[in-house]
């Protein structure tokens, strides 16, 4: 809030530096700067009923300052009203009502404002209407509590302050009407709403250039509702936000004294006695009790006794009691944010200043302890980056393109992704449920960077949290993701498959098996569960050119998706030394011709079953399918490692069980062996 | 016979001063060495002496055919071995394709590290939570202003008290860990949060925070200044002066904000910290009674401070990044810098 240097100096009772002033505030209160004329502070929510107004500010420069307050004496004269005339009844129906004063002006004359004011108004960036309405607005922006009018003709009969009814409708001053329900607060006759309490007054009740008599409001509502309220309406006003503030008595009766001293010294009108005075809040506060020995904990030791009896009193707390251990006290009327002793506290301290409180180095109050899924999430994001790929952070949303495109795989998944009911974009509609996704748009924006260098490999991992819905619950996990790109198909994949094998050969994670998606997934060229110890535990796909076609890139990409909460539990915590078996390997080579579309997975798998527990490795070493082949077949070779933990092998077993091998293959995947 | 030998190795010496190519040199293997050679031929003949001249002239034999041997073996390597290229050792090394740890890791890491010598636990936390969490239970009822302060992305509407948000502070956590780690306890919450804004150079919908919460009967504003100050003077490798300034947050009381002297002037006033010699970098506080009260700690007898870390915002002051939407661009000509 800005605050102009000239309005703030008539409540101090000494010129002030202003430059000292802005230091003092920004440790000790508001963050502020100063500018030519005026003060730009940013008052904290809890501080803007006391502060949010030039009175208050200048209250707290004075305690901070030590430049004594100068105080405003109001005075004007109020006559009895006519018993013989019929005045309104005023009739508050609703507890969130907290306090309302009702008077009556009457013989009013409407004039436009004197320069001054307008002037004043014009900084503080209020229209002005008439001298009336402005020095309302004036008395508010001085004291800090927004002041009512209504047009007393225009009231039928009684008035009446409850909650709206539901589909109520309200008719504001610029004439729009909104549709109310039961956590409003109105303020209406026997025919219609004349305001909608603490936010805006009526078109119906508004005071206009043939006003005579009018109905002045000075209120405290319950700022839960007017909070609502203005949320659910968008009708946000200098009203609402201050009666949202929460408004102290103090602070209300000051504004309307300042009001009506005004009134009466301009010959605005007749200010009548009250026609409704009613409260249920009280002007004295609680008293707090304050345990000094929390005091000087919090503050790192203790503070002398002057010192905090000079402190109390500058922020006008009254001292109830001194005890040895604990003190009393009353805070001010017009801090409605002090009620607590730790409230105390803070007040004591940032006045004493925090630069005052000393270093002192912490003592060990337990054995820190290891966060293992940090250290596993690091140690694989070591392993990656040897593999050669480069860690990236994406955002954590996709958006309804996204969703468009990979509707199909998520559908597959039995999965629903989390939309976010009030995104910034269309671009960050749902929260992530892979991270695959966003790493895609990392090559393409990359692609793009250095297209002049002609470089198009590219392999990127990320490790995040995802999220999705499965049968209603909303589900958290965290993911590691990876994806390559190249020129050439064979060479991306073969690229990640590597890094795959890499990774979990580093995690001690054997005999991997990758099991083909049994349906066709629409924009995948190729998708397979990745298995271990019969638990899926990631995905490894290739993209199919209308996926790449559709953000842009102009070549493959293959990529794999972990649920890493799935491995965390088989990673090993500790490694053991195993010796070298000292019993000899026997080696065999198979090679063999089988139709170009057979699975490799697929027959290391069925060799790794066949050879049971004494085939100890598989390796492929040659495919091919050119040269003197048919062109629908290939050929692929294996070592086969045969070793026995416990004893020494023999070439018959070994042979034999070779042949149960290469019987089973040609049956099974019509291979010919050469 | 001898004679013939000695005769034999006379040639082989003189001629292998002519051996000039391959040619030559194979003439030589044929001529000498060769199954149809000079040595064979003498070997045939010394097979049909008597024992003891066979055995005297063998051994002078062998001796000579080694020699010859040896002379070509000498003649093979410098006529055989390929002409050495000429080799530049200033030809650039060969390039090496490794990956890269992201920024964001690193400086986790490092942070992670500091905090872990102050004695603090790390966490991480869930992104998603539930309003409890990260409001009521932090002192931020419903339809207070104060909830403005944070701009929420919301995943549910309907489900009263536990609708279901994208975490806007790692602050969301404290409950919930304060009653996991019993008292006392000090632990960093480590994560990202999210916010509904606009973006800009400084501005972005998701980025990190550093949650640290120490509750204890050392837990007081002293301490905190001086792991603050720790802090500071290892992330940043340099003793800087911190200000503590009043503040206000719902779930601290005294809250304060904590400014760093300005790394880039010395405290000389720049165009960073806009003349004002100090950088806002942390929100902080002693926990709201209502906060531990939450936790079921009895807030009469135990008290701790809190304090919040702009992730992105340290990192940005270290490097002198300019734009915090680097971090989530995926853009190597900035992740391959660090």
């Amino acid at each position: 809030m800005k605050f102009r240097l000239i309005d703030l100096e008539t409540f101090l009772a000494k010129k002030p530096n202003w430059t000292k002033i802005v230091d003092l505030l920004n440790k000790k209160s508001f963050e502020s700067n100063l500018y030519k004329d005026y003060l730009e502070v940013d008052i904290l929510p809890n501080r803007f009923s006391d502060s949010g107004n030039i009175f208050g500010l200048a209250r707290e420069i004075s305690i901070i300052s030590n430049i004594p307050l100068k105080t405003e004496k109001f005075n004007y004269k109020t006559f009895s009203l006519d018993k013989n005339k019929k005045y309104p009844n005023i009739y508050i129906k609703t507890k969130n009502c907290l306090s309302y004063d009702g008077i009556l002006i009457t013989e009013i004359k409407i004039k436009s404002s004197p320069k001054w004011l307008k002037e004043f108004l014009e900084f503080y960036e209020f229209n002005s209407v008439n001298f009336l309405v402005d020095l309302a607005n004036y008395s508010m922006i001085k004291y800090g509590a927004p002041l009512h009018l209504f047009d007393l003709e225009k009231i039928n009969k009684n008035i009446y302050i409850r909650q709206a009814k539901e589909n109520e409708k309200f008719l504001s001053l610029k004439n729009t009407e909104y549709i109310l329900n039961f956590d409003d607060i109105v303020i209406a006759d026997e025919s219609k709403i004349l305001a909608l309490a603490g936010i805006q007054g009526s078109k119906l009740s508004e005071v206009d250039l043939n006003t005579k008599n009018i109905l002045l409001e000075s209120a405290i509502f319950n700022p839960v509702n007017i909070y609502k309220t203005s949320r659910r309406l968008n009708l946000q006003t200098q009203a609402s936000y201050r009666f949202e503030r929460n408004i102290s008595l103090s602070s209300k009766n000051f504004t309307l004294k300042c009001f009506l001293n005004l009134v009466e010294k301009n010959d605005l009108g007749k200010i009548s006695k009250n026609i409704i005075s009613y409260s249920q809040i009280k002007e004295s506060k609680k008293i707090v009790k304050l345990n000094l020995d929390k005091l000087f904990n919090y503050f790192g030791k203790e503070i002398p006794k002057n010192l905090l009896l000079k402190t109390i009193k500058s922020i006008n707390c009254k001292l109830v009691k001194y005890q040895k251990n604990y003190i009393e006290l009353i805070p001010p009327s017009y801090r409605i944010d002090l009620n607590l002793d730790v409230d105390i506290i803070e007040e004591i301290i940032r006045l004493i200043g925090y630069d005052s409180i000393e270093y002192k180095n912490p003592t060990f109050y337990h054995f820190p302890q290891e966060n293992h899924k940090l250290k596993y999430s690091d140690e694989i994001k070591n392993i990656l980056t040897k593999a050669g790929f480069t860690e990236i952070y994406t955002y954590s949303f996709i958006s309804d393109k996204d969703y468009e495109i990979f509707n199909d795989f998520i559908k597959n998944n039995k999965i629903e992704p989390i939309k976010i009911i009030n995104p910034v974009s269309n671009l960050f509609n749902f929260y992530r449920p892979f991270i695959f996704i966003n790493l895609i748009k990392v090559i393409a924006t990359n692609l793009n960077l250095f297209n002049w260098l002609r470089k198009k490999d590219f392999n990127f991992f990320e490790i995040g949290k995802i999220g999705y819905k499965k049968n209603n619950n909303f589900i958290e996990e965290e993911n590691l993701s990876f994806i390559t790109t190249d020129t050439e198909l064979k060479k991306s994949y073969f690229k990640l498959k590597g890094a795959l094998n890499y990774l979990f050969e580093n995690l001690k994670l054997e005999k991997i098996k990758y099991q083909p998606f049994s349906e066709k997934i629409k924009y995948f060229d190729n998708l397979n569960m990745i298995e271990y110890k019969n638990e899926t535990i990631g995905i490894l796909f290739i993209l199919s050119r209308d996926l790449t076609n559709k953000y842009d890139i102009k070549q493959p990409i293959t990529g794999s998706e972990i649920f890493l909460y799935k491995i965390y539990k088989f990673i090993k915590k500790e490694e053991t030394f195993k010796p070298p078996i000292s019993h000899p390997a026997i080696f065999r080579d198979i090679s063999m011709i089988v139709p170009i579309y057979t699975n490799i997975f697929e027959i290391e798998n069925e060799i790794y079953k066949l050879g049971g527990s004494i085939l100890e490795k598989i390796e492929l070493f040659d495919v091919y399918s050119e040269d003197n082949l048919l062109k629908d077949e290939k050929s692929l070779s294996f070592h086969l490692i045969f070793r026995d933990k416990k004893r020494t092998l023999n070439d018959e077993e070994v042979n034999t069980l070779l042949e149960k091998i290469i019987e089973n293959l040609k049956i099974k995947y019509k291979a010919k062996i050469r | 016979m001898k004679e013939k030998l000695e005769n034999i190795l006379k040639e082989a010496q003189q001629l292998s001063h002519h051996i000039k190519n391959s040619e030559d040199l194979e003439n030589f293997r044929v001529k000498f060495l060769g199954r149809q050679g000079l040595l064979s031929e003498i070997i045939k003949n010394i097979k049909d002496l008597p024992q003891e001249q066979r055995r005297e002239l063998g051994s002078y034999f062998n001796f000579v055919k080694s020699e010859i041997q040896k002379i070509y073996d000498e003649k093979k390597e410098i006529i055989l071995k390929p002409k050495t290229e000429y080799f530049d050792p200033y030809h650039p090394g060969e390039k090496i394709d490794a990956g890269r740890i992201n920024l964001i890791t690193k400086e986790f890491n490092i942070i992670r590290e500091i905090f872990s010598k102050l004695n603090f636990n790390i966490e991480i936390g869930n992104e998603i939570v539930n309003e409890y969490e990260n409001f009521d239970s932090l002192n931020i009822p419903p339809n207070h202003p104060s909830r403005d302060l944070w701009d929420t992305f919301w995943i549910t509407k309907d489900l009263k008290n536990k609708n279901l948000l994208l975490r806007t502070h790692t602050s969301a956590h404290q409950v919930e860990l304060l009653k996991k780690y019993k008292i006392p306890c000090r632990f960093v919450v480590l994560g990202k949060v999210f916010r509904h804004e606009a973006t800009d150079q400084r501005h972005e919908i998701q980025f990190h925070q550093i949650e640290g919460v120490s509750v204890g009967q050392n837990s007081n504003i002293s301490e905190l200044k001086s792991v603050l100050s720790y802090f500071f003077e290892n992330y940043f490798n340099k003793k800087l002066d911190i200000l503590f300034r009043s503040s206000y947050f719902p779930f601290t009381e005294p809250s304060f904000e904590i400014d760093i002297e300005c790394i880039f002037c010395n405290k000389k006033g720049c165009n960073v910290c806009k003349f004002s010699k100090f950088i806002e970098v942390a929100g902080a506080g002693m926990i709201h009674p209502f906060v531990l009260k939450q936790a079921g700690i009895d807030y009469e007898k135990n008290f701790g401070y809190a304090f919040g870390l702009g992730f992105e915002r340290l990192v940005m002051l270290k490097y002198n990044i300019n734009d915090i939407r680097y971090f989530h661009s995926g853009d190597l000509r900035f992740i391959n810098q660090f």
